[in-house]
Formats: structure tokens, sequence, C-alpha cells
């Protein structure tokens, strides 16, 4: 595996990774722009610009692109995060300059036909009824607005009934002129692929993207707090969260090990206390969210309204327990966990093409292995366990659920339970 | 939190049933002039063993696999094929409880397991060098489970709480299960595979001991190693370690033979839950393992061309042309032993008047309907069925990227009565389907007589008003 980078004369910076082995490869343009971006009233932008991009352009109609990425038997696809969007596309490692020429084409001469808007505005629509009737989702959403109040940061990337509704081709237009400069660009080709002809299809084709930069996003400002829907279902599904860290913070790493030990799979504690001693729920663990500036750490749980009574006080007793004790071989089996994740990242040109674009827009460079596995190994039980103290004692709560309960009840619970 | 397109997430549900749950496309190997190296060998005890070389990172996927699923449980002990596949983390003779994984984290490992109708399978992706360690422990649960009844009861609140997720509180997910109990008659497949709540309730520790004693025993399993090994390698580990297993004789596969179809049948759920109504249809099909020559893959094609993708037919008519759905698809499920299936949904349009969702879910199924019926009539044109070819020859090729999805493609495919040598033709199995065997496969199986028809819809809150009133 050979990584290269080059960096265009306007700033867009593309990287390459070749994995002779495969037949396939695997490209991707991400721009730095996601939810966080959007004004109020932007929201759910992000994401509609993204489904727009494969709607039409000057040269193809919007099954003129289907077509042509299926005539080769590719996928093309892509995903709108709080922080980014991703457009990309799978090929065969002969159709690498078809799969940026589209690429391109989508990203940067849509016309965003108002027939077609509006068929898409339905399909949105549709989405956020899908994401409100599937509770582990909502949840999630609900967690984040607890989290960031009123910010970007806190609204929920589908956007709203709304919003959605009012958002128009100016909009969209206008949101792309802002934020899709060539600063905020990077393009990713893994797989089979050679990075000189990358390079001069990506100059072809990006090498014309004007180049001055953005503002920055809101900063990230976080209070906590609680947010619920009541609703008549089997289970309640409830996260609670508190602040964590960003991608560039010491403590990244250390966070990581903290929540692998907490809930990362099978030998988390929380699995092992709540599900293979108690029974009290099936699916429980714990997760990190970082983003350029802060992040949350939490932890998610379904269960019978009956248990929560026994569930709320596990929780918060596993995680004072890690402040109070651990041991060196526990934080060594978290580590190889996340080092073993690491490894297994190298074999898929989908999965490094990931990995890459994001740590070129979060760290302005690609980590090497060997760093990220001796960052990994830096953490120890005593820095796990401070984090443990410092969450449990200074942090500010934030607490959601969707289901037979009262998600102020629950913030006001895990309250007494943490005092 | 990745929010995703619409279609990428119906385009993934294939997807998942593929890869996650074993039950749909087919085992698919790339081309076979250039197909992955692999190599097959049977231990003296019986045990079928398939190593697929791979070196591109030093890491390996080990599996084994049962001939064992929900189809084959006893009735009036659903859901114990997947109940014993919770339990297989327990202790054994060898290990305290819960030591099974912490010995797999400490070493850096990735595991988990899965339940089917067909097959129960086991996993851990680890560093090269772990390989012997996963097959001891592995090979030590196969022999040696040793539970007590109190894992029993704790461990059945888990499996209750995991259908209380999955299905319970997933009104989709009940109007499916209630769909798959009337379209098989007769077939154990009509029973899901997590249980019906009341049985699950009262399994215990007797027949579930008796379940792993009858099916778990290495002539009843498939070891499968995929990775950066050598087939030296591992023949030498395997026969160390599970080849020293006796196992008992596990009886042959006898099913219930499903009648054949005389009536369509319909299923209605209304929920209050539901925000976004679907429609559903679900045949019976044929499966790999029981189609007559390319049947199979002729129905692979048929899925991906009527309503694989954006550009298919189902696509055009119903989402752009009468914009009557914002999402339409069909997948196939033909790894399965015995009968598999051919299923079609559509989301309607986001409806402002609930009481309007049936008439737009009735439009729906006139338009699919009219689609099928035009192509049984006019047949499949040459160009059409060339681009629909390559297109899941190119999957082919794709799925051979990751090492874990090829081990699970074997897995599926060995467990639901087919070969290794039928994994490697499907490819050129699928390009020398014809367009007279899609339309073929089309007629037989597109057979209103062999369908359940699924409405998923919300309950109104208020009466509805005069008119429109369609209540139950």
């Amino acid at each position: 595996m050979t990584l290269a980078q080059t960096t265009l004369s306007n700033g867009v910076r593309v990287v390459t990774e070749t994995m002779a082995h495969l037949a396939t490869a695997t490209v991707g343009v991400w721009a730095n722009v996601g939810a966080r971006h959007e004004k109020p009233s932007e929201n759910g932008l992000s994401h509609m610009l993204e489904h727009m991009a494969f709607k039409g352009t000057g040269r193809r109609t919007a099954r003129a692109i289907a077509e042509e990425i299926e005539a080769v038997g590719g996928d093309l696809n892509a995903y709108t995060t709080r922080e980014h969007t991703v457009y990309y596309a799978r090929v065969l490692k002969d159709d690498v300059p078809l799969a940026f020429d589209i690429l391109g084409d989508i990203l940067l001469n849509s016309t965003f036909d108002q027939e077609e808007l509006e068929r898409e505005r339905q399909v949105i629509l549709q989405e956020i009824g899908q994401a409100h009737d599937t509770p582990d989702d909502l949840v999630f959403d609900l967690l984040q607005e607890a989290a960031y109040p009123d910010q970007s940061l806190g609204r929920p990337i589908l956007g709203t009934v709304d919003t959605v509704t009012k958002l128009d081709r100016k909009d969209l237009r206008g949101y792309l002129g802002r934020h899709y400069r060539a600063q905020n660009i990077v393009v990713v080709a893994t797989g089979h692929v050679d990075h000189a002809a990358v390079v001069r299809l990506a100059e072809d084709l990006f090498g014309g993207v004007p180049s001055d930069v953005q503002g920055r996003p809101e900063p990230a400002v976080y209070k906590g707090g609680s947010g619920g829907v009541s609703r008549d279902l089997e289970q309640v599904h409830l996260t609670l969260g508190f602040e964590g860290v960003s991608y560039a913070d010491d403590d990244f790493y250390t966070m990581q090990v903290y929540s692998m030990v907490l809930g990362g799979g099978m030998s988390s504690r929380l699995f092992q206390e709540v599900r293979e001693v108690r029974g009290l729920a099936y699916s429980v663990y714990s997760f990190v969210n970082s983003y350029a500036d802060g992040g949350t750490i939490g932890v998610y749980a379904g269960t019978g309204a009956g248990e929560m009574d026994q569930l709320l006080p596990v929780i918060v007793t596993e995680m004072k327990k890690i402040g109070d004790h651990l041991d060196e071989d526990e934080v060594a089996r978290a580590r190889a966990q996340l080092k073993a994740g690491v490894l297994m990242s190298l074999e898929s040109s989908a999965a490094r093409m990931e990995q890459i674009g994001r740590q070129m827009l979060v760290y302005g460079r690609v980590l090497p292995t060997e760093e990220l596995i001796a960052a990994i190994d830096a953490v120890d039980a005593e820095r796990v366990i401070n984090m443990g103290r410092r969450l449990v004692t200074d942090g500010r709560l934030c607490f959601a659920s969707v289901g037979p309960f009262e998600a102020r009840e629950g913030y006001e619970r895990l309250q007494d339970l943490l005092a | 939190m990745v929010h995703s397109m619409l279609r990428k997430v119906i385009a993934g549900l294939a997807f998942i049933w593929a890869v996650g749950w074993g039950v749909s496309l087919p085992a698919m190997a790339a081309d076979s002039r250039s197909g992955p190296e692999v190599h097959t060998f049977t231990l003296n005890n019986g045990m079928e063993v398939v190593v697929i070389p791979d070196h591109r990172a030093p890491i390996v996927t080990h599996m084994v696999w049962y001939r064992v699923g929900s189809a084959d449980e006893p009735r009036g002990y659903s859901g114990i094929a997947h109940f014993l596949e919770h339990l297989m983390f327990k202790r054994t003779k060898n290990l305290k409880d819960g030591e099974f994984s912490k010995i797999v984290a400490k070493n850096g490992g990735q595991h988990n397991a899965f339940t089917s109708y067909d097959y129960t399978g086991y996993y851990q992706n680890v560093a090269r060098d772990r390989l012997e360690l996963m097959m001891q422990l592995e090979a030590d649960r196969m022999a040696n489970l040793d539970l007590r009844p109190d894992d029993i009861a704790t461990e059945r609140d888990v499996i209750i709480e995991e259908r209380r997720l999955r299905i319970d509180n997933n009104p989709s997910a009940l109007l499916g299960e209630q769909m798959m109990a009337v379209l098989y008659l007769h077939h154990p497949y009509g029973t899901p595979v997590i249980g019906w709540m009341r049985e699950m309730q009262g399994l215990a520790y007797e027949p579930v001991m008796d379940f792993y004693a009858a099916h778990y025993a290495p002539s009843n399993a498939i070891l499968i190693v995929a990775g950066d090994v050598t087939p030296d390698e591992v023949h030498r580990l395997a026969r160390k370690y599970y080849g020293s297993i006796e196992g008992a004789a596990v009886e042959p596969r006898v099913r219930p033979v499903e009648p054949p179809p005389v009536a369509a049948r319909r299923v209605e759920l209304r929920d209050a839950r539901v925000r976004q109504p679907v429609w559903e249809r679900v045949y019976t099909a044929p499966s790999y393992h029981r189609a007559e020559g390319r049947q199979g893959e002729a129905l692979a094609v048929l899925s991906e061309l009527v309503g694989g993708s954006p550009t298919s037919r189902l696509y055009k008519r119903l989402v752009l042309d009468a914009e009557l759905a914002t999402e339409v698809g069909t997948w196939y499920t033909g790894t399965a032993y015995d009968l598999g299936r051919f299923g079609i949904y559509a989301y309607p349009r986001p409806e402002q008047d609930p009481a309007m969702a049936r008439a737009s879910l009735e439009g729906i199924e006139r338009e699919v309907e009219a689609v099928l019926a035009d192509l049984i009539e006019d047949g499949v044109p040459e160009d059409e069925l060339e681009r629909t070819k390559r297109k899941l020859v190119a999957d082919a090729v794709y799925a051979r990227d990751s090492i874990a999805a090829m081990a699970q493609m074997f897995g599926r495919a060995l467990t639901t009565g087919l070969d290794v040598d039928d994994v490697l033709a499907w490819p050129d199995r699928v390009r020398a389907v014809t367009a007279d065997e899609v339309l073929a496969a089309a007629r037989t199986v597109l057979d209103e007589r062999g369908s359940v028809t699924g409405l998923l819809l919300p309950k109104p809150v208020d009466r509805e008003p005069s008119g429109a009133g369609d209540a139950p």
C-alpha cells in the first residue's frame, strides 16, 4: 500500500492509497461542510444539496447519471454528517476516470431542476418521517439537541418538515457557492489507482474551483439538559451523555479507551453487568462523538419501562466504578480492541477512503498507522481513571428518551444518582 | 451518526439481508477466470473446512457454521436455535462466564454470532497470530458447553428484550413477521427466527441442552478461515483442535414440505406508531438449492431489473412517471435450504391525511401489477438484460474486497445445500442467463396465488371521516 498526496494550485488536496492487489477502486470527494454550517432557516440544506447532486447536471439528466455508473457496474452514493459531506463511487479499476467525471460533474454542474427538486423534497420529508418512526435514531437527535441547544450542532441533519418545505433553488446555489471552495475539498482515491493519473483527473475537474476561504461555523458550546418523546412503545430507548473532547484533544484516545472499557463490545463492563448478569437489556453500549471543537461521550440502552428503576443506577454505578478502580489488564484489553480496529480497516478500499478523507479534513494530514497505535498505547489506567472521575463529578449531564417514560424524570433521577 | 440518503438505506436493506442475516443475494464469487483461491478438505470426524487465503492485511476471519437454524427447531420451542447461540457465550467446562469474550478482546479480536432459518454461525476477526487461540476457544464450546440454570434465566430476559427491540417496537418488523407466518402454509420458515414471545418465555435448560447435543457436532459444522493464512497451516491447526472432537451422528434435515398455494393472501397492520406507510408483496420462489437449471440466477436478474436501482422499471414507473412512491425496490432470497422468496416494496409519497394512506397503497399496488404484467407480456430487451447482468457480475467482484464478506458468502452457501463450486460458478451462470429464462422465471414466480401482500398503515387517532372509513 502506497500513500501519496498532492495539493493543486487552488488548494484542493488530492490523496491516493494504491492497493494494487484489488481489482476495484473507491473514489471520494469530501467537502468540509455539514449540518453545523447551516443557519437556523437553512436546517437540512447540506443534506438536500447532497440529494440534489444526483438529480441532473448541464450534461446529464438524473437518469443518465444513474445509467452511466450502472453501465460499468459501479455504485455512486453520498452522505452528510454534522461537519462533512461525502460523495463517492466504487468502480472496477478501469473505470476510475468515469467515476471522476461523474463526481466532478454532479458536484460542480448540478442544475437543481425545479421538478426534480419537488420530487426530492418528498423523498426527504419521507426520510424525516422514517427517522421519527425509528426510536433508536430519534433518541440520538434528541440527545444532540439537549447537549447543544439552540445551536447548529444541535439540529438534525435531515432538517425539519418546516425548513425542508421552504428551502429552494436559490438556497441551494448560495450554499454551494459559499461552502464548496477549494480549501474545503479533499479528493481521495483508494484501491487499484495511480497517483499521477488521479492528480491529472482531479486537476481537470477541480482545478478551477475558487479558493477563498469561508467563515467558520459557530463554536460548539456544550450545555446539557434533557429531551424526550413519550410514546406507547414496548421499550424505552434512552441515551445519556456528558461533555467529551474534540478530535484534536490530547485526551481523544483516553476517551476512546474509556468508552471501550465502559461499553465497547461483549467484554465491556456495561455489557457484562447490564446484559449478562442482570438481563436488563439486549442492546447497551457507549459511544463517542467528536467534532472539530468539542464532543460528547455517552451510553445508549433499550429496556422495558419497568426496568428503568434498575437500569439507571446500574449505569451510574458502573461509571463511578471506573473512577474508583481500573487495572492495567482491563485497559490493555481495551487498547487491543482499538488497535485491532485500526488494523482491520486497512483491508478495504472503502474503509481507507473514509479514514483518509476524514483525517485530511480533521487533522490536515493522513495519520500513519504507527502513530495511531502509539497514541492508543500511550493511554494508561491512570489517565482513564482521571477521565472517569471527571465525567461523574463535574460532568454536565444530557439525557434523552423515546418510549413510555418522561425524559425529565430520567434526567433528574440521574442527577440524584450522580450527586 | 451518519445520516444517509434514503435510497442508500433501502439499497443497504438488501445488502444487510445478504451479508448480515444471510437471507438474500446469492453467494457471489468473482469472475471464475480470476476468482478467489479456495481450498477445501474434510476432517476425519466429518467437519468440513474451507480456506480462502488472502494476504492483503495480517488479519484472519475465523468462522464456524452449524447446519442448524430456526427451521430445525422442534415445534413448540420457537427461538431455541437463537437462544442457544446467545448461551454459547456463557461458560464451558474450561472457561468461566464472560471469560470467552474477555480473552477475545484481550487479543484484539472482534467477535459475534448470528442465527437464521438454516444456519447458526460464530466468528472472530483477529490478527493472524491469534488464529490458533480462536480455534482452541471455538472447539472448546463446540464440545464443552456447561450451562447453569441461572444462565438460562438471565439470558432469556436478554432475548426477550431483543425481541421487543427488533420486532415488537417496530411496526414494519411486525408486519414482516405476520407476512412470513401466512406466506408459508406449513414450512417452519413461517416461524420467526427470534421466536414467538410466549414460547420464548418458556425456553428452559433441558430442551436447550438437548438441542445443543443434537446439532452441535463436527459432522454438522463447517470451518471457514479467510485471510492471511496458508491451507497447510489451517489444516494442521484444524486437525489439532477440531479433529479430536468426537461428536454424535446428526440426524439428516427432514422438514415439512410446503404444499402448492391456492390462494393469494393479504395482511393489513394498522398501528398508531406508524408515520410511514409501506406496501409490500412477497412470493415464494425456488432457492438456488432447489431451483432447476439457471432459475435462481434468472430470479436474481429479474429482481435487479425490475426494482434493483434508480434505472429499474418499477422506479421509473412509480417514482418518476406516476409519482406515487418515493422509493421502491425488489429482492430475491436465493440462499435457502428449502423454498426461497421474491419480494417487492414501495413507500408512498408522504400524505398529509392519514385516511388517504390506504388509497395511496392501493394505487401503488395497481401500478406494480401493471409493471409486472407488461414484463410478462413483452419480455426483456437484450440491452436491458446485458446491463443488468453486468451489474450483478460487478457486484461479485466488489464482494471480494472484504475478507469477512467472502467468508460469509461461502458459509451461507454451504449451509443451504450448495457447494464451493456453485459459489465460484455463480458469475458465469449469471452471464449465461437468457431473456427467455428471465421471462420463464417471472411467469412461474410472480403468480399471485403464491404471494402475500402486506399493508402497513397508521392508525387514525380519531374516527375516520365517513366515506373513507375502512377501519376494521
